[in-house]
């Protein structure tokens, strides 16, 4: 050791090996030459401390203050979060909200124009002026789903206990025209009780019993079922029907924004409903998704945490 | 009686301006609709007939999104003087904002409008405007407004 050569003191913290135990144990081993006359070293003196209650406690320090900075870190990270979206939340209402002045002049004016002057152009124009009417009122609709979609968030929102069969039963009587029309059967077996935003819930059942009736297969009545199942401590919501279905690889698709599985002429729709649903299934801390084959009906499952 | 009936109606975009102007004409009303581009034209209209015991307009139409003085601001500052506070006061906006309509119904206005999409509807609300100062015509509250959005 250089201390033994240099002849010095030596001062050192280190692990020993407690011979019965086998654990290792922090000590202060200090060493000291005791020198004669001369200056030469006639023995060593020294002592061992155990101070491993004071390094467990240090090492416990440390691993605090790591700990606080993560948290710190942690924080910083979640508050960037919530501001972008935010600024998101406020950029979809801002756009759909701007956009909304222009347009309204422009269906004015060709809602103006097409009452007053349509007599004096000819076939042709009277079919691009129908086009543009209507491409106009359909970017109406575009933007107040985005205004409505922008509007989910959590913000001001508080969880209710509420009986899901009324929900159900409120959702139906909302769709009533569509059901009758197309005579459909829609059968609720009894739901739980459980805290929900029930705005937003009411608002998923709605979509998704309209989807159920809507898309429906010519060749039979439509018929809805809608049943509960518990899935550990989660609760499972299931709306199956008999409708035209959907081929799985277009699943994720089917829940974004704006996506349409089927030409407007066929179904009319933006292809906002599932990306309602979606979104609120995730303010439920929850989750949807659906199973189907082409022709054989399709199931939609949304599972939510029986406390959400 | 029907030549004292104005409606002052504030909105910065000439366009609707023109297009209500032209309603008012469609339905022979038109020296009822007294136009405005702002909150405080607005103030200075009401200030200046007063001032010369003119006839205050029977109602007040304001836009919501106006430079300078915007709409909310030219209702506070309506309900906060003794001279104006009895005007019914209807805001007239492009788009339908609970929040919005909260504050609005708070300051004190009499209803809140969405602005029409199409000349019929227009036809409508300059009708329903003009009705409404003989009393034979009223407005929704604002509480049936605000259940319906929801």
């Amino acid at each position: 050791m250089v201390s033994c050569r240099r002849k010095t003191s030596f001062k050192r913290e280190l692990e020993l090996k407690n011979g019965d135990t086998g654990d290792f144990i922090w000590h202060l081993v200090t060493v000291t030459p005791v020198t004669d006359e001369g200056g030469e070293i006639s023995y060593w003196t020294g002592s061992m401390v155990d101070i491993h209650a004071q390094k467990v406690m240090e090492q416990t320090l440390r691993d605090n203050k790591e700990l606080k900075e993560m948290k710190l870190l942690l924080e910083e990270k979640v508050k960037e979060l919530n501001r972008s979206n935010q600024e998101l939340e406020q950029f979809a209402y801002a756009a759909s909200h701007d956009l909304q002045e222009p347009l309204r002049k422009i269906v004015f004016y060709s809602d103006y124009l097409n009452k007053h002057y349509s007599e004096q152009i000819d076939e042709r124009g009277k079919l691009y002026f129908g086009n543009m009417t209507s491409a106009s009122q359909r970017m109406t609709q575009l933007i107040h789903d985005l205004l409505n979609f922008s509007r989910i968030y959590r913000e001001n929102l508080h969880l209710v206990k509420t009986d899901l069969n009324a929900l159900a039963t409120e959702a139906m009587n909302d769709l009533d025209l569509a059901i009758k029309a197309k005579h459909a059967q829609i059968e609720v077996s009894p739901l739980p009780v459980i805290s929900v935003y029930p705005m937003q819930m009411r608002q998923l059942f709605q979509n998704l019993l309209s989807n159920a009736v809507k898309f429906s297969d010519d060749k039979r009545i439509p018929l809805v079922k809608v049943y509960a199942e518990t899935n550990g401590s989660d609760v499972q919501l299931i709306f199956e029907d008999n409708g035209v279905g959907f081929e799985e690889k277009y699943l994720d698709k089917m829940f974004s924004l704006f996506q349409r599985l089927h030409s407007r002429e066929k179904y009319a729709g933006t292809g906002i409903g599932l990306a309602i649903c979606k979104k609120i299934a995730d303010l439920h801390n929850g989750s949807i998704t659906a199973c189907s084959q082409p022709g054989n009906g399709a199931k939609f499952i949304l599972t939510l945490p029986s406390v959400a | 009686m029907d030549n004292t009936v104005k409606i002052l109606l504030a909105d910065d975009d000439i366009e609707d301006r023109f297009i209500m102007q032209d309603a008012f004409n469609a339905i022979n009303l038109p020296e009822v609709p007294l136009l405005v581009e702002d909150g405080e034209k607005v103030l200075e209209y009401l200030s200046e007939t007063h001032r010369n015991a003119g006839v205050l307009p029977s109602l007040v139409v304001l836009d919501l999104n106006m430079p300078r003085l915007s709409g909310t601001q030219t209702l506070r500052e309506l309900k906060s003087r003794d001279a104006y506070k009895d005007i019914p006061v209807i805001i007239f906006s492009s788009s339908l904002n609970v929040i919005e309509m909260h504050e609005c119904k708070q300051l004190g206005a009499l209803s809140y409008m969405v602005k029409p999409f199409t000349y019929e509807e227009y036809l409508l609300s300059a009708q329903h405007f003009y009705d409404f100062c003989l009393k034979k015509h009223s407005f929704p509250e604002f509480n049936s407004l605000i259940n319906n959005f929801k």
